[in-house]
């Protein structure tokens, strides 16, 4: 080995899943963490910042200001760090026979790749470019007409739609529901110096994390980044400005018509969990952790295909195999969502409140629970099949300062009380929003 | 180009358990994973006379068996297993038709417990052997409701603008070809199946079409001869697997059909006849030619269509292999039309003229051969990419095949160039005045 083991390592051991995590500490406060997974031929690189379309009001970097940003300028930001002044980094990648991509969500903007051969190579051109903006005038404008492409791509998604629309439905101010890519008009309004002060703002190691997975030496991967970060300082993440939002919702229904052949629908529960907690001042993130997962079950349990309303509602011909749920949490703000294509999305809402209510008074069952989390572990298990998913799902849930990896033993350390206090706090009927996609008349 | 790759490991080798009476089992002995499966795949020819049964029998099949009479018990069981996986589903590979049952489980070590894949082994076989019978037939109900809901699927097609696009465009060049017909049937096929027919079809079914069968993960030898009897107690007599493909030739002049419906983004899918057969030797050439014209983002058409000209936000080309075919597709404004065709036609005319510069060749083969190992990290992928080479007749490993690619010369890739052939165009475009997702 060259030189001698970078400092600030530590190994993390998860014996129940036979994996371990070695991670890297920065000066700047910088983490980097690396899955080891022998024999494997793929290895994936991640680099993340907790940066995203909710972040549209804050104070910028060397301001005491605050500013708000058009929509879609995290995820055009993103867009544009892929070209430098030497070329497109996507043709560097390929030349060293990586796959770079990148995606923005609402609470961070990830850049990364995949490759089999030349890694450290790539691994340092991830570190280099994402770091170093290049943006010009000629290229913001051009770059204007791709993502336009790209967002009408979406307005003929009837899923994206009828997810977005949800979201305005159930939040009124809050930027939980702002448009990851923006429209036409919002980003039209993007200029050069916004998107440099958002990635002098944002784009600050202290604020980013790396993962990496595969058969790679993790003292080399530290390696390279003890040498290639180049602000070596912490900072202070600035905060995001978030208005105050309200309990009530926006509005309880709202519908589209769209050229499709059945009504899409989701229903979804609106959660403020500030005012959750003892002292109602919010979770920590273990709470929000033990929480989020506790809901997750709560969902298989009730809406399952082993539950009894999955099976009157399929039996009546109400869903189909596109029926699913979801639940969202972050720090101040939560949603569950229920749905899928149905001919009769006002009926299946109808069964889903009785069915609420029936499980309310009668409470759920011990059994479904036990044997739910029984399915859990083993879905957790098979998530580590490949080099991707788990490093995937550690980055989309780290700025929640939380180590997915740990979900098993949250899983495990679940009692039924806790899942039925989790119950009756969710599904209030006050809070229940539907959105719907209709097929266009006479189609 | 192998550097870097870890050449120390050995190569899984995909065994060939048991081969004879239609009947063929493999098993690929992936050590790493954290779970073992087995896929059971009915192969048919693509018929009109049986595409709609053959996509509506693994749904009712689904519903219950004897054991476990209704959903939701299968399901109960399923939990039990750990969060077992059991899939019933039909797919279509050029012109065969295949009905596949698939059950995947954590490994027993990793669970700390016994017998869980064996469970699972003995639930797909329920699932297959023992379906739930009414009076001597499948339950008319449960018949009745699957046929629904498949008509629901086939009348959904239209809800993804680029996949139905894509759809027309092959019903389109295809016609006289059994590779245009569905995979579910049409809405007629299905009002025909009733509970009778269906049970009829699935007896045949079960006993005489062959069947291939890939197990995953580390088995003992003893758990694969329980399997080799489970299927062999399936009975009948099954006709052997028949690889041989068939070609069309594109019409002299292109075809042109366009849709109306109203979207935002006009859909533009382009057609091509290779004439590449793939147990061919030009085949791999086939593979960078496509590569180089619209495999990533090193293609011409991402960079031409999207890059320089901000004319789309995806753009690529993909290939059936088994039909010989490559397909473009791109979601453009509706108004670009005729510009994009074109910038389409000069990059194929580019290739003919032999100006592939060798960087474009280099990063084609990076990209190809990337894909290659990364599939090694998928059991299912290896399977999958087994399955389709044995569907042809063809032995040739990922290792094999990533050592050819690296071969091919820029005047093969010419070659080819030169032999593809425009067939059809399909637009996919907005009707006036009309618009969509307002809010």
């Amino acid at each position: 080995m060259k030189g001698g083991s970078p400092v600030n390592v530590e190994t993390l051991s998860f014996e129940q899943l036979d994996e371990t995590l070695v991670v890297h500490t920065h000066s700047s406060g910088m983490k980097t963490y690396v899955l080891p997974k022998k024999g494997y031929y793929k290895k994936f690189a991640a680099f993340g910042t907790n940066y995203g379309a909710v972040d549209s009001e804050f104070v910028p970097w060397g301001s005491n200001q605050s500013i708000k940003v058009p929509d879609g300028v995290a995820h055009f930001l993103e867009h544009k760090l892929f070209e430098q002044k030497d070329g497109n980094v996507m043709d560097k990648f390929a030349a060293l026979g990586a796959s770079p991509n990148a995606y923005t969500s609402f609470h961070q903007t990830v850049y990364w790749f995949t490759c089999t051969e030349n890694f450290q190579k790539s691994f340092e051109l991830l570190l280099d470019y994402v770091q170093n903006p290049y943006i010009t005038e000629e290229s913001v404008e051009r770059e204007k007409g791709i993502i336009g492409q790209e967002i009408n791509m979406y307005l003929d998604d009837p899923n994206w739609n009828v997810y977005f629309n949800l979201l305005n439905n159930l939040f009124v101010q809050h930027p939980a529901k702002k448009n990851i890519i923006g429209t036409q008009a919002s980003i039209n309004g993007i200029t050069k110096d916004i998107l440099y002060q958002c990635f002098q703002t944002f784009y600050h190691p202290s604020n980013m994390v790396m993962i990496v997975g595969g058969d790679v030496d993790p003292d080399e991967v530290f390696r390279a980044v003890e040498q290639r970060i180049q602000i070596t300082e912490k900072a202070v993440r600035p905060k995001t400005i978030f208005p105050e939002e309200p309990d009530m919702l926006n509005k309880t229904d709202h519908r589209i018509q769209m050229e499709i052949s059945i009504p899409l629908f989701y229903m979804g529960y609106k959660e403020l969990p500030l005012k959750l907690g003892d002292l109602k001042k919010g979770l920590s993130p273990d709470e929000l952790f033990k929480r989020e997962v506790a809901m997750k079950l709560i969902l298989e349990m009730v809406f399952g295909k082993s539950s009894t309303i999955y099976r009157e509602l399929y039996e009546k011909g109400l869903i189909d195999g596109t029926f699913g749920y979801d639940y969202t949490l972050w720090k101040d703000y939560g949603y569950s969502m229920i749905g899928g294509e149905s001919k009769d999305p006002n009926a299946v809402m109808q069964r889903v409140l009785e069915e609420v209510e029936r499980l309310n008074v009668g409470g759920l069952s011990e059994q479904a629970f036990l044997s739910t989390k029984k399915m859990f572990r083993g879905k957790f298990l098979r998530g580590f099949n490949t080099v991707e998913k788990p490093c995937r799902a550690f980055m989309s849930d780290y700025f929640k300062e939380r180590n997915v990896f740990l979900t098993d033993e949250i899983v495990r350390g679940l009692n039924f009380d806790f899942v039925g206090k989790v119950f009756s706090e969710h599904f209030d009927p006050k809070k229940l929003a539907l959105s719907q996609v209709m097929p266009l008349k006479g189609a | 180009m192998f550097e870097g790759r870890n050449l120390w490991m050995v190569e899984e080798k995909i065994q060939k358990c048991f081969a004879g009476d239609g009947i063929t089992i493999y098993h690929l002995p992936f050590q790493r994973f954290k779970t073992n499966s087995i896929t059971l795949c009915f192969i048919q020819p693509l018929k009109t006379e049986t595409a709609a049964k053959m996509a509506l029998l693994p749904a009712v099949l689904r519903q219950g068996s004897f054991r476990y009479p209704t959903a939701t018990q299968l399901s109960d069981a399923l939990k039990e297993l750990y969060g077992a996986v059991l899939e019933c589903d039909t797919s279509k590979k050029g012109e065969k038709q295949i009905v596949h049952f698939y059950v995947e489980t954590v490994k027993d070590a990793l669970l700390g417990e016994e017998g869980i894949f064996e469970k699972g082994l003995a639930l797909l076989i329920e699932v297959l052997k023992n379906p739930r019978i009414e009076e001597g037939i499948f339950s008319e109900t449960i018949v009745l409701r699957e046929k629904a809901l498949l008509k629901k699927q086939i009348q959904a097609k239209i809800n993804d603008k680029g996949s139905y696009i894509l759809e027309r465009c092959i019903e389109e060049m295809c016609q006289a070809e059994d590779y245009s017909i569905s995979d579910m049937g049409t809405l007629e096929d299905v009002d025909q199946i009733t509970a009778q027919n269906l049970y009829e079809f699935y007896t045949e079914f079960l006993t005489k079409t062959p069947i291939e069968v890939y197990v995953t993960g580390d088995v003992e030898a003893a758990f694969l001869e329980k399997l080799k009897q489970q299927i062999f107690a399936l009975g009948g007599e099954r006709r052997k697997l028949d690889t041989t493909l068939s070609f069309g030739q594109a019409p002299l002049q292109t075809k042109y059909i366009e849709e109306k419906m109203n979207i935002t983004q006009g859909k533009l899918c382009m057609g091509y006849r290779t004439n590449v057969h793939p147990c061919a030797k030009e085949y791999t050439a086939l593979l960078l030619y496509n590569s180089i014209l619209g495999g990533g983002l090193h293609s011409k058409l991402f960079q031409n269509v999207r890059e320089k000209e901000g004319l789309a936000y995806y753009a690529y080309s993909r290939l059936d292999r088994f039909k010989g075919l490559m397909f473009i597709s791109t979601g453009i404004e509706m108004s670009n039309k005729q510009k994009v065709i074109d910038i389409v036609r000069k990059q194929l005319q580019e290739m003919k003229e032999g100006n592939i510069t060798e960087h474009e060749l280099t990063l084609s083969k990076q990209s190809i051969i990337n894909g290659l190992y990364s599939m090694k990290d998928h059991q299912l992928s290896v399977l999958d990419y087994t399955f389709s080479n044995n569907l042809m007749g063809k032995q040739q490993t990922l290792d094999q095949l990533a050592q050819e690619v690296q071969q091919v010369d820029k005047n093969a890739v010419v070659r080819i160039a030169e032999q593809i052939k425009e067939d059809t165009i399909a637009f996919l475009t907005g009707i006036e005045g009309g618009q969509s997702g307002e809010r």
